[in-house]
């Protein structure tokens, strides 16, 4: 057969790798029983990120350390494994990279950067239930102000750092670091939702900024941001976006980012944060959650602990955090139910700011208590 | 995210200036969470940078260091931000244009040959394109173009032709430089290589809504999608780009190009070819419709019954779509 093309070559190649996880468990329901979370081996896996040395082949994320504990901490709170001590080391370790001139930084030798500002903030709401410092009065709300109206665009885009490139992970990563601080603004928020809106494609994905390709990141992330923003998703073909967002689960069970790619875990965050936008604007959205949690808990934990893209990678922070977001989200959508083991349940996520809904009530509590006015 | 640089890619000219007077700035944080181990000498490059990255310097030191950074941690955005600070002076004067503009391409391919998906190195070139093509002086733009669009092109998109990175920095190049028809040569190589490439689609459609919009263009648009449906009635791009040129002319729509391919392969009734993209864009076509008419919805039902069958991971998805044309 000619079609030995890259494409098909990879999806078998994939389809064939997943399926030797997944396709028992189809074929026996009586199996389900057995998948279980490793919460344990996780939480510890998690600490040891957190506490231990990393080697040196991740020096790219030295300068991305606030992410890096976003990850961590994020997954600990899915975990409920977050305590007082670890809250602790996480809020100095993020406030000493606070920038002198506003915003967050990923390494002291760095200046600000958009996406370092949105893991700090987050990581400091996450884990500000658990500190006995009230953290969240440490942000610098001037200087964040300043530093997001620096990186702000005419056309209503974010940058990454002043000169830094632009897409919809800036402007996602401004709209929370914004709300987050109780700071948001009408200056702030100018443009945004037009641009978000100008990048959805022909096929109903948003692309990371207009003219690209839609794809699942930057389409959890617009959706979040414009629902955050505006509060309804007036301006989108929403028809054409459910069935593109529908369209990312593959036969594996699992969402690609991409038409005729390959299914990764993390987007089950992305397209998980898609759907529970959708859903709770009362559009339905994918109808097997169930087969995505399978997926995720069948074919994406490490066996000593973490989560994984899928069977034939490394674990790693990113992977564990957004698998167990994307969990959470698969099983909060309508008609779900907890696949497995009863212990498997997370507990909700909100869609829009990716944290527990806990972590969202109390932002508001904090900016309704602090009003800030720029 | 994780890479190794080889050895080779190291930069030693910084250590040949004078930092006496500049004071190491302490990176350690205390308490170290999610402590990423520095090689020894790595920590003392970036313990020196800490100290002159607030600072306005534009220096030859200053760059020699970004440079070696950069070599071994190609994510650090403000070694790059600072190296733009340094070289920009350089290439605003004639003298210094070249040769500056030869040693920036020369590290931009070095690294985006062997890490071709890192966000800063993108922008960098990026940011240098604007700044070059700017250039009052430069006596050929369309050969450096030229050049740029080589690179992406036969370097990287060779190698992964849908590197989102490498399509989002052609498609500055080509919408700031009006060269739509490029991009659609690219895109129509790539496709013939892959069709289901769908980055190469939908650059294709973006090309398509900048050059071709008349009927003519449009028509033989659809026809070269129709062709390549046809290779892979499975292959969903061509269908959503056809879907495409229906939102660019309605009209299309009862195109006989249109009407062939889904009476061939949008069959309901057992008579033809039933391919799950072909009746996914019946119902699209409906869905974009504002009235719909008994038969229209009696139409619309039955596909989304056949795809209910035909499609068992999206079923649900098709029954609820169904629901809409009550």
């Amino acid at each position: 057969m000619s079609d030995e093309r890259p494409t098909t070559i990879e999806a078998k190649r994939v389809n064939d790798l997943v399926m030797r996880f997944i396709r028992p468990l189809i074929d026996t329901p009586d199996l389900e029983q057995t998948i279980k979370l490793n919460r344990t081996d996780t939480i510890a896996y998690l600490k040891r990120m957190l506490y231990a040395n990393q080697p040196e082949y991740l020096i790219a994320l030295s300068v991305a350390r606030p992410f890096n504990l976003f990850w961590i901490s994020r997954a600990l709170d899915a975990l409920d494994a977050l305590d007082e001590e670890t809250s602790t080391d996480i809020a100095k370790t993020i406030l000493a990279l606070q920038h002198p001139g506003g915003g967050f930084r990923g390494h002291v030798s760095c200046g600000a950067h958009t996406i370092t500002t949105y893991s700090a903030l987050t990581t400091l709401v996450i884990v500000s239930p658990h500190t006995r410092v009230p953290v969240l009065d440490l942000i610098d709300r001037p200087g964040l102000y300043s530093y997001l109206s620096s990186v702000h665009m005419p056309d209503g885009s974010y940058r990454m750092e002043p000169d830094g490139e632009i897409d919809m992970r800036a402007v996602y990563a401004a709209v929370i670091s914004g709300k987050i601080a109780g700071i948001w603004s009408s200056e702030l928020e100018a443009g945004v939702a037009d641009y978000i809106l100008s990048c959805q494609t022909y096929e109903g994905g948003l692309a990371a900024a207009p003219g690209l390709e839609a794809h699942g990141s930057f389409t959890g992330l617009g959706l979040a941001a414009l629902d955050l923003i505006k509060g309804d998703l007036g301006g989108l073909d929403v028809a054409r976006l459910q069935r593109w967002v529908v369209y990312r689960q593959t036969e594996e069970g699992g969402f690609n980012g991409r038409t005729n790619k390959v299914v990764d875990g993390c987007y089950s965050t992305w397209l998980g944060m898609a759907c529970g936008v959708l859903a709770r604007h009362g559009h339905s959205t994918i109808t097997d959650p169930v087969a995505l949690q399978r997926y995720l808990l069948a074919a994406c934990q490490c066996p000593g602990g973490g989560l994984l893209d899928k069977p034939d990678c490394s674990r790693d922070a990113y992977h564990t955090c957004y698998d167990l977001c994307g969990l959470s989200m698969a099983q909060m959508l309508p008609g779900a139910r907890v696949y497995g083991d009863a212990s498997n349940s997370v507990g909700p996520t909100d869609p829009r700011f990716n944290v527990k809904p806990g972590v969202v009530a109390a932002i508001e509590a904090w900016t309704r208590a602090n009003i800030i006015r720029s | 995210m994780y890479f190794f640089l080889d050895k080779d890619m190291a930069s030693a000219a910084w250590k040949e200036h004078d930092w006496s007077d500049v004071t190491p700035v302490e990176i350690e944080i205390v308490p170290s969470v999610c402590n990423i181990r520095h090689p020894a000498e790595y920590k003392e490059m970036v313990e020196l940078f800490a100290a002159i990255v607030d600072t306005d310097e534009a220096s030859k030191r200053v760059l020699d260091l970004s440079t070696a950074i950069i070599m071994k941690n190609p994510a650090h955005y403000s070694a790059w931000a600072v190296r733009r600070r340094c070289i920009f002076p350089l290439l605003d004067e004639t003298a210094s244009f070249e040769a500056t503009l030869g040693a920036e391409t020369d590290l931009l391919n070095a690294l985006l040959r062997k890490i071709p998906k890192i966000y800063q190195t993108w922008n960098h070139r990026e940011r240098v394109f604007d700044k070059v093509v700017a250039h009052v002086s430069m006596e050929d733009p369309a050969s450096f173009i030229d050049a740029e669009l080589d690179f992406i092109i036969d370097t990287v998109l060779t190698v992964d032709a849908k590197n989102y990175h490498a399509w989002s920095y052609l498609h500055h190049i080509v919408s700031t430089q009006q060269m739509w028809s490029r991009l659609s040569a690219v895109a129509s190589d790539l496709i013939a290589m892959d069709v289901r490439n769908n980055s190469a689609w939908s650059f294709m459609m973006e090309a398509t809504k900048h050059t071709g919009t008349a009927r003519d263009d449009l028509v033989d648009a659809l026809e070269y999608a129709a062709t390549m449906a046809r290779t892979a009635p499975n292959n969903e791009c061509p269908w959503t780009f056809i879907r495409g040129l229906i939102d660019i002319d309605q009209t299309l729509q009862s195109h006989p190009a249109t009407v062939g391919l889904l009476a061939e392969y949008g069959a309901v009734d057992g008579e033809g070819l039933t391919a799950v993209p072909a009746l996914a864009l019946r119902v699209g076509l409906l869905q974009d419709r504002t009235e719909l008419g008994p038969e229209d919805k009696a139409e619309g039902k039955g596909l989304c019954q056949t795809l209910a069958k035909m499609d068992p991971i999206h079923s649900g998805y098709w029954t609820n779509v169904e629901g809409e044309f009550e």
